[in-house]
């Protein structure tokens, strides 16, 4: 009987967390293939995030290497909330860390809004490939 | 002015007003390479009879959707599972294992396949099934709120 009744009870509280999952950020982002040649210690990429939704959004870019591993890098802006159907321009840059060549991923990932909860995270990323010239 | 001459101007203005210019007007356009991904719904998690798991799969839980919306065939998906809840009550994050599968359907078609592993996914909308399941080894969720995070990534 009181078994029943813990199950009711977690079923019923997941099933409210849940449903406010609809709020989760999705997003494009272009471009999603490159090669830089760069002639100093560190390469640019410009990417553009853009909000597909008809409602506003919050996401972040995140600059992370083969493995996923994060990659030192300034991202600006690296936080942003982007309108229903806008695109804004985001500048990366991230140094070739002695190496001549260096592949990345730079991902534009959704933030969910505070207070709202989110089961599905999206997350776009490209890839990368700077040469040190 | 002689009447052939009258004749012979008459002739090149008719035959210049009927020779009438056509030019082709050309319109470019670029669709840049990209990978959209909407999230439809999250999903729910029911509890087992044991309350030692908790799945989307169980009684009263439902997987999460997505769409994603692909430009060429160069892209791959995966739906990763989080290493813990990101809100649960106490000892509801110890000796928990989680896993994730996804299916798809539309453009791509793949089912159950393990959330880390990569699917090749095909231009066009791709309509995206995600599952998730975690175990607790040590004994019962505490009842409580969940609240866990899959992370699909288009790449």
């Amino acid at each position: 009987m009181r078994a029943g009744l813990l199950v009711r009870l977690v079923t019923a509280a997941m099933s409210a967390v849940c449903a406010l999952a609809g709020d989760a950020g999705a997003q494009s982002m272009t471009p999603m293939r490159g090669e830089i040649t760069s002639f100093t210690d560190s390469f640019a990429v410009r990417v553009f995030p853009r909000n597909p939704y008809r409602h506003r959004i919050r996401v972040a870019v995140r600059v992370y290497d083969e493995k996923f591993r994060p990659v030192e890098a300034r991202v600006w802006p690296s936080d942003i909330t982007l309108g229903a159907g806008e695109s804004r321009p985001v500048t990366v840059v991230v140094g070739f860390g002695g190496a001549r060549e260096r592949r990345v991923r730079i991902c534009t990932e959704s933030i969910p809004f505070p207070n709202k909860q989110t089961r599905i995270r999206a997350q776009v990323c490209g890839r990368f490939l700077a040469r040190r010239f | 002015m002689k009447k052939p001459l009258l004749i012979a101007a008459m002739l090149t203005a008719s035959a210049g007003a009927a020779s009438a210019a056509s030019e082709t007007m050309t319109f470019t356009g670029t669709v840049s390479a990209t990978c959209q991904i909407t999230i439809d719904s999250g999903g729910v998690l029911g509890a087992s009879a044991d309350l030692m798991t908790l799945s989307t799969t169980e009684a009263g839980g439902s997987a999460g959707t997505a769409t994603i919306q692909a430009s060429d065939s160069s892209f791959q998906v995966t739906a990763v599972a989080p290493a813990s809840f990101t809100s649960a009550p106490a000892g509801g994050n110890t000796g928990v294992t989680f896993a994730a599968l996804y299916s798809a359907s539309g453009a791509t078609t793949a089912t159950e396949v393990d959330g880390s592993v990569p699917t090749a996914l095909e231009a066009g909308l791709t309509n995206l099934s995600v599952d998730l399941e975690a175990t607790k080894s040590d004994g019962a969720f505490p009842a409580g709120e969940y609240s866990a995070d899959v992370t699909i990534t288009c790449e």
